[in-house]
């Protein structure tokens, strides 16, 4: 889907946010208004209904997307328009804005709404790259199997430490019961976690003095690496399917207050006509 | 000593498991390790945790050094166990029971917390939905759309609907600075300055909500707007149909309101030459295509009539001014003669001066400018007496009077008058004398008037008609305003030399016109979109409303709304604008 997202029926969506973009432009630059150009002339509120139209329907596709309606022709198709669409706003708006800007609920309108498109913009570029790279790091492995191993190797390194003195015990008891996956917004993002129970064992184990089995100490470090690898394949795959849906809470909830700001815009400036 | 290990394990579906289990030792240690005599293979136990030991008759337990053990709740080193007493080591529960037959000492032990060690325990401590941030998108998405909706539309609608009921209450400066800000977020952009004094005041244009401003808003201030043609001769040109707004554009910054597109005049004018009725030259561009400059020459000052030639063209622009001035001479590089001070240079603003605002020429007048030089003596006896200028009538009277006082009064010092002239002033005359010296007064004066000091010195300026009477001086008409249809300032052009547009010094005879052609113009001014020159736009030098067409708006049905209208004003702006109207602040 993620390949075919941008070049769905041969971009039959890009060709058709070029050719409107590419006529607006034209129609910008043939238009010459009596004073300099704004959202007031013939053009700014054909470019100004055009960009709203887009705007709503472009929002439909949330609720469209929801609705699991296939009547409605198929969901790809759907994202494919929304991508481009969105993307042909950026320029629709700026023409009708005529390039003024200002502290008014008209400029917020259209941070807002650059907010949605950018948010969109990376949003897009993280369809297009996550997917294959979550498979490949999953390498045929579900999340319930990677949680399994780990158990069954916690397993194995209490067994093994039950002989050893009671700091090292609490160090792997510590890396068994503490070790956690997204234990923070952050940590959940970056994929990485500075302070892993089972790296901090392992590190101690590696470093500190060891009075015990050396074959056993041997045979937990290497329990302890294959623990973290599978942590750090754990984490990554968070870190990119949180990545996937992080986007969403810019995106989303700036379209809506985009939404807000474009009835408002449209409220006031017919209110004070 | 033999002990018995008495191993209790609770099934699931109620019941106990018993497993027991036979020691020798005189002490008993406790701990993970494999050594001790109840060896507990829990990661919570020590390797070595505690020891159950003998004394006399008692047990006895005691921690592991430096640690503590809980015994009947209570943390010990150690303790005289008594019989029923419980002690925890780890997760496992050990109760000192009463000996049994077949050992000297029993303890039972129960395992009462298992080992958390489940996928269900990482899973419920880790985070690994991928779509849990600790906020729902429902709820931010609401939020934000609450906090616009409430900021920028709830606020500033109840901002103006207070601001409509307390108009009367409240200072209007109070409420302009508080409220505007609030609703000044609807603004689309910073009006223009002229306005500015009512900018806060919304309503003054915005009348009705959802109506587009009306012209009458307009009209309350700009209450005699008049066509810019004359409707009936260009019925297309006119403005009766059109909102002020559809040209006039509010909240563009704070920049005029008044339109400059080039393109809008082009739109009509470069092809006005095809429309009936039209005299116009067509025009579209001040560089590029813009006709040569037709100067308006008075021909006629008494029947007001006048003609435009273009500069250059044939027949060339004359102007029949009545008056004889070479500019050349006036201003050559030698100089000219001043009777009293030599040789002086002159220079153009020794005449020519602008007004106060520099759009055009103060006029020039004889006795200001020609006369320090130009003195009009006509009598070498009478040197103070110089004739009177401006009306031939009144001259000759002014002649007339002053050789008959001379006649009646005597003391003239004329070397060729009769004695009774001559006579010491006061002297009476007999009856002869008197017809000699009335016939001397009137001699005189004709010969003044019609002679080299009179007639011949008023031709040097001016043109002079014979008639019935005697002779009469042509009246003067100089042209005040050779571009009527275009706007000048002399004064955002001080820093030129005047010569440099107006070549008078080569110009010899009053008839010249020595105005710029368009070539000198263009020298510096481009069209609205000229990227080396100065880009100069058709409102640059041309009005729009022009004066002397006919108003957009009747004025009387104008003033009837005015006074409606301007209760709509708020009290301190309606006082500002009475203020304006009555001239009393600029």
């Amino acid at each position: 889907m993620h390949e075919s997202l941008l070049i769905y029926k041969k971009f039959k969506y890009l060709k058709l946010t070029l050719t409107t973009v590419i006529l607006c432009i034209v129609l910008y630059l043939y238009h010459s208004p009596i004073g300099s150009p704004n959202g007031g002339t013939w053009l700014g509120y054909t470019l100004g209904t055009l960009a709203a139209l887009i705007m709503f329907w472009l929002a439909w596709f949330g609720a469209r997307k929801r609705s699991y309606n296939k009547s409605k022709g198929n969901l790809e198709e759907w994202a494919s328009a929304h991508v481009y669409l969105g993307l042909a706003l950026v320029v629709i708006s700026t023409l009708h804005s005529g390039f003024q800007f200002g502290l008014n609920i008209h400029t917020i309108l259209y941070f807002l709404m650059m907010i949605v498109i950018i948010s969109g913009i990376i949003g897009v570029y993280f369809y297009l790259k996550f997917p294959s790279l979550i498979t490949k790091n999953r390498n045929g492995l579900t999340t319930e199997m990677m949680l399994t191993q780990i158990t069954e190797i916690d397993e194995d390194i209490r067994e093994l430490s039950m002989s050893l003195d009671d700091f090292t015990v609490d160090l792997m008891t510590k890396a068994i019961e503490e070790t956690v996956i997204g234990k923070s917004f952050i940590i959940k993002l970056k994929g990485v976690d500075p302070d892993c129970h089972t790296s901090l064992a392992r590190k101690h184990l590696r470093e500190k003095k060891f009075s015990g089995n050396n074959k056993i100490r041997e045979q937990l470090l290497s329990k302890l690496t294959r623990k973290e690898k599978i942590l750090d394949q754990l984490r990554n795959d968070l870190k990119m399917r949180s990545l996937l849906q992080i986007w969403l809470y810019i995106h989303v909830p700036f379209t809506f207050a985009a939404l807000a700001a474009l009835i408002i815009h449209i409220f006031s400036v017919f209110y004070y006509w | 000593m033999k002990i018995l290990f008495s191993h209790i394990t609770r099934k699931k579906r109620g019941g106990i498991a018993t497993r027991n289990e036979y020691a020798e030792a005189d002490t008993i240690t406790i701990g993970r390790s494999t050594s001790c005599e109840l060896s507990l293979l829990d990661p919570r136990v020590h390797l070595e945790h505690a020891k159950v030991v003998k004394k006399l008759d008692t047990y006895e337990v005691i921690a592991a050094e430096y640690t503590l053990i809980e015994v009947n709740g209570e943390l010990v080193d150690k303790i005289t166990l008594k019989t029923g007493d419980t002690f925890l080591v780890g997760p496992y529960k050990i109760i000192f029971e009463s000996p049994s037959s077949d050992a000297d000492l029993k303890l039972s032990i129960e395992l009462t917390k298992n080992l958390r060690n489940q996928v269900s325990d990482l899973i419920s401590r880790s985070n690994i939905d991928s779509s849990n941030f600790g906020i729902s998108k429902r709820t931010w998405s609401w939020s934000l759309f609450s906090i616009i909706t409430a900021l920028f539309l709830m606020i500033p609608l109840l901002v103006i609907n207070s601001s409509k009921e307390n108009l009367s209450s409240l200072d209007p400066e109070d409420l302009n600075k508080s409220s505007t800000s609030l609703v000044s977020v609807w603004s689309t952009g910073e009006i223009s300055s002229p306005h500015n004094f009512f900018a806060h005041d919304c309503e003054v244009c915005h009348e009705k909500p959802f109506v587009p401003v009306q012209n009458n808003s307009c009209a309350k201030c700009h209450d005699d707007i008049q066509h810019h043609a004359d409707t009936k001769l260009f019925p297309s040109a006119s403005l009766s149909d059109l909102s002020c707004q559809s040209c006039h554009k509010e909240h563009q910054g704070k920049i005029t309101v008044v339109k400059n597109n080039q393109d809008f005049c082009a739109s009509c004018h470069d092809a006005i030459q095809d429309e009936p009725n039209s005299l116009l030259r067509n025009v579209s561009d001040f560089g590029k295509n813009h006709p040569q400059f037709n100067p308006t020459v008075i021909i006629d000052k008494d029947k007001n009539t006048n003609r435009s030639l273009s500069i250059g063209g044939d027949p060339k622009p004359i102007e029949f001014s009545g008056l004889l001035f070479n500019h050349a001479v006036h201003l050559r590089e030698t100089g000219v003669r001043h009777p009293n001070d030599g040789i002086i240079d002159l220079e153009c603003k020794d005449c020519h001066v602008s007004d106060s605002g520099g759009v055009s020429m103060l006029p020039i007048s004889f006795k200001e400018h020609c006369n320090s030089c130009h003195k009009l003596y006509f009598d070498s006896s009478l040197p103070e007496r110089e004739l009177y200028h401006g009306d031939t009538k009144e001259l000759f009277i002014q002649v007339e009077n002053v050789y008959n006082s001379i006649a009646f009064q005597g003391g003239y010092i004329g070397k060729d008058a009769p004695n009774v002239i001559r006579r010491r002033a006061g002297q009476t005359l007999s009856q002869t004398e008197r017809v000699e010296a009335a016939e001397w007064a009137k001699r005189k004066k004709e010969q003044v008037l019609d002679g080299r000091f009179g007639k011949d010195r008023c031709a040097e300026c001016h043109l002079i008609k014979n008639n019935e009477e005697r002779w009469t001086i042509q009246s003067v008409n100089i042209t005040d305003s050779w571009f009527p249809k275009a706007n000048f300032t002399h004064e955002s052009h001080e820093d030129m030399e005047c010569i440099s547009c107006h070549e008078a010094n080569r110009s010899e005879q009053a008839t010249d016109v020595i105005q710029p052609s368009i070539e000198i113009c263009q020298s510096c001014h481009g069209g609205e979109n000229a990227r080396s020159k100065i880009p100069s736009t058709c409102v640059t030098c041309h009005g729009f409303h022009f004066e002397h067409m006919s108003p957009i708006y009747p004025i009387n049905e104008v003033k009837v709304k005015e006074t409606t209208i301007l209760s709509s004003l708020s009290e301190k702006n309606l006082a500002l604008f009475n203020k304006r109207e009555n001239n009393e602040i600029p």
